[in-house]
């Protein structure tokens, strides 16, 4: 490259002179060194507040109040200490990070027009290429953290959320199956002046016939599922069968079968089956 | 004048963050300061970039470096967020569901117990649905409680019982229920609380809280 081409880039994009590029081929280094570095010790730097992001504290002590509620254990309010090191890593990466860096660089354009016209610099020349590394490797370290785990997040949120919708399904098809089985039961043991069965699974206005859901108050439809009496054997055990609206990824939906045993001879049983 | 932006950086996010935050929720503080600072930097960058040594390239280049890593950080702060509000929510109805189920698995089997051995008795020795259920039941009951239960999470109170009929009501110490103001028969507020009425048309179970 002769002095004349030099010249021409060197006016067209003065910042990025050779030494800055080798500057940001360092900066990219050990950006990339430090996250994987630190994605390899993660769990014991996070457990330990080092490396991790002001958010992702914040992530870990909300969840765990969720724990502490769940298993009935009171609340503790954040220490100062781990208040303290919330807003350390704000300033850290929202704060001085961005000052070092873009003052750093700032400089070392200054330097380079002093040199141009033949002025010396002042003293410590090293310190400004560490400077706007070590910034440079906080806020590239940010960048790319934060780029994969918003990437990343939101689609495991929703799965998560998806998770939970299917258990929810579950759980009220099994809470709706057990209210039947509930009904059930008494209709066996109310008497038929009651409305009852008087001890039979039998209809009271028929005894020929098996009783309807209805007839053992038990809805056939509700906002969770769709009930049915797939069955009743010997008179001594009954079965309904109950299916939820929500369609599961494979194209099905969550089923389930719960037997009620009234308990003549035997002891009362109460028994639910997952079918799918 | 580096150190004039390093001090304006640290009172722009210290102050929110310590005026903002608030016992038991975490986000509140981070948010405030996260939001000052971001707003620090903001006005740092269009301060220092105006300095002739930064040409437009270099001023294009900054402004797409900060977008890219600003609107990172933002998507995933607020998954973060969400997230985290929703496990701790989910939390506690999972803990609901739980304790509907402990509630109203004790307390209906007593009752039901009760009925069956209401309707198997002879017709002409019946003695009375609300005095059986303590027959029924006595091993259980002790001063007004049904005790088959780990008292330090629920517990079941006899709160009427005649010949006609009885009355549980069960509350969880932990689960919370619909209404966060509800006075429950334990003394808490806001917790789940069923009720059981067992007579001789038979077991009734409802939801208070």
């Amino acid at each position: 490259m002769n002095e004349t081409t030099k010249v021409a880039n060197s006016r067209f994009m003065p910042e990025f002179s050779n030494r800055f590029v080798y500057v940001l081929v360092v900066l990219a280094g050990a950006t990339l060194l430090t996250v994987f570095t630190s994605r390899l010790f993660w769990h014991e730097l996070s457990s330990k507040n080092i490396g991790a992001f002001p958010d992702a504290i914040a992530l870990r002590t909300t969840v765990q109040y969720g724990i502490d509620e769940f298993q009935g254990t009171e609340l503790t309010d954040l220490s100062t200490k781990a208040k303290s090191t919330m807003l350390a890593l704000i300033i850290v990466n929202f704060v001085l990070a961005p000052i070092g860096f873009v003052l750093a660089w700032k400089s070392l354009l200054l330097d380079r027009e002093r040199q141009a016209r033949g002025e010396t610099g002042g003293g410590r020349h090293w310190l400004r290429p560490a400077l706007l590394v070590v910034c440079g490797v906080i806020l590239g370290h940010l960048a790319i953290v934060n780029i994969i785990t918003a990437i990343i997040l939101p689609q495991g949120f929703k799965t998560m959320v998806w998770d939970n919708v299917v258990d929810q399904a579950r759980n009220d098809v099994v809470a709706d199956l057990t209210d039947a089985g509930i009904n059930a039961f008494q209709y066996y043991y109310l008497p038929e002046a009651s409305g009852g069965g008087g001890q039979s699974f039998r209809s009271w206005k028929n005894k020929g016939l098996p009783a309807t859901l209805e007839e053992m108050g038990i809805p056939a439809k509700t906002a969770h599922g769709t009930y049915t009496l797939k069955e009743i054997r010997n008179d001594t055990l009954l079965v309904l069968r109950g299916i939820s609206p929500v369609v599961l990824s494979i194209g099905s939906s969550p089923e389930y079968e719960f037997q009620v045993s009234p308990g003549t001879p035997s002891p009362p049983e109460f028994r639910v089956a997952k079918i799918n | 004048m580096s150190i004039v932006w390093i001090v304006i950086g640290l009172i722009m996010a210290a102050v929110p963050f310590w005026f903002f935050s608030v016992p038991m929720d975490p986000w509140s503080g981070v948010n405030a300061g996260a939001l000052g600072a971001g707003l620090f930097t903001v006005i740092f960058l269009v301060a220092i970039l105006r300095h002739p040594v930064f040409s437009r390239n270099v001023r294009i280049l900054t402004c797409i470096m900060f977008i890219i890593i600003a609107g990172s950080i933002s998507i995933s702060w607020k998954a973060g967020y969400d997230q985290s509000h929703y496990q701790r929510q989910r939390l506690g109805e999972i803990r609901t569901v739980i304790g509907e189920g402990i509630l109203k698995s004790y307390s209906t089997q007593a009752a039901l117990k009760t009925l069956r051995a209401y309707y198997l008795q002879k017709p002409a020795r019946k003695t009375p649905i609300g005095t059986l259920f303590l027959q029924v039941n006595k091993e259980w009951i002790k001063n007004g409680l049904l005790l088959d239960e780990d008292p330090r999470y629920h517990i079941t109170y006899l709160t009427d019982q005649t010949p006609s009929g009885i009355t549980l009501v069960s509350v969880d110490s932990v689960a919370r229920g619909r209404d966060d103001k509800f006075k429950n028969a334990d003394g808490q507020t806001g917790r789940l609380q069923m009720r059981v009425t067992l007579t001789e048309k038979g077991v009734r179970h409802e939801r208070d809280n």
